[in-house]
């Protein structure tokens, strides 16, 4: 179901400043453990670059194979990337 | 065909992909690019992680997320401006479009002085390998914020030259450079700053 109210360009960039403050001055503490941190980071990460590449790039609107393409690609950077830390 | 004159019929939902022919491949390129990047600094990370981890360490965070603050403050504000140039309100396309150039240039600026606070410390990209990438990453990010504030600066030019109406595909295709700008530092700043 869409929800336009949560898709206007106000939210989106008010979802994105939080999770940044997140990211920034919470999670990055070392009260956290250190894997489950990162893994944290890197998937609040994914989910902004989506956030970017649906409501701002507009690829909402696309047809599927540009959603297809991009969507793809951010979630094997963020598997990728993830996998490849807890692997070290 | 301009957005503007593109509208679908009532009820009909037109699928497209905003902005030029081609410039998608663009950005599929430049993120290609990024993504070996992405994935060559955390393969040398599990090589040295106390290296790393240093280098770190000696990295500002809070500037790190000031600067992500900024880009994205103005990609919000490009988003705004894009809408208002759509509707054909030229004075608050204008005026969107300003935050936006002000945007990268404060990312800039903050950038710079970053990198003079890291060479005063005895950070270069010699230091380590991870300073190399460092100084690597960000510096061919710093690249493209410069290229992509200037692109937003040209238009926001011709713009107060010869108004809003024309050329929307074309800003389109600006914007979403821009926008690729601010993706990437999203993958960046936690990836330098934040993963230990």
């Amino acid at each position: 179901m869409r929800l336009p109210l949560l898709r206007s360009p106000q939210v989106v960039f008010g979802l994105l400043v939080a999770a940044t403050i997140l990211t920034t001055w919470v999670l990055s503490k070392d009260a956290f453990d250190s894997r489950g941190m990162v893994v944290a980071v890197l998937a609040i990460a994914g989910w902004k670059v989506r956030l970017v590449l649906l409501d701002f790039m507009e690829l909402r609107d696309a047809p599927w194979y540009g959603r297809a393409i991009f969507e793809g690609w951010i979630a094997a950077v963020v598997v990728v990337l993830a996998g490849v830390y807890l692997a070290g | 065909m301009s957005v503007a004159t593109a509208r679908p019929a009532a009820g009909e939902r037109r699928r497209r992909m905003p902005g030029a022919e081609g410039i998608w491949v663009l950005i599929a390129g430049d993120l290609a690019i990024f993504s070996l990047l992405f994935l060559s600094f955390l393969l040398d990370r599990n090589d040295d992680p106390a290296t790393f981890e240093q280098g770190r360490q000696a990295l500002h965070l809070d500037q790190g997320g000031i600067n992500t603050l900024l880009l994205l403050t103005g990609s919000w504000c490009v988003v705004r401006a894009l809408r208002a140039a759509r509707a054909g309100d030229a004075v608050r396309a204008q005026r969107w479009l300003a935050g936006g150039v002000a945007g990268g240039a404060a990312f800039a600026v903050s950038k710079v002085v970053e990198y003079l606070r890291e060479v005063d410390a005895g950070h270069t990209s010699t230091t380590s390998d991870f300073f190399m990438y460092y100084f690597s990453i960000t510096g061919l990010h710093l690249v493209h914020v410069v290229v992509g504030t200037a692109i937003l600066a040209g238009f926001l030019l011709a713009w107060r030259r010869r108004g809003v109406g024309s050329g929307l595909v074309a800003f389109e295709s600006g914007a979403l450079y821009w926008h690729v700008v601010d993706l990437l530092w999203i993958v960046i700043f936690p990836l330098l700053y934040v993963v230990r």
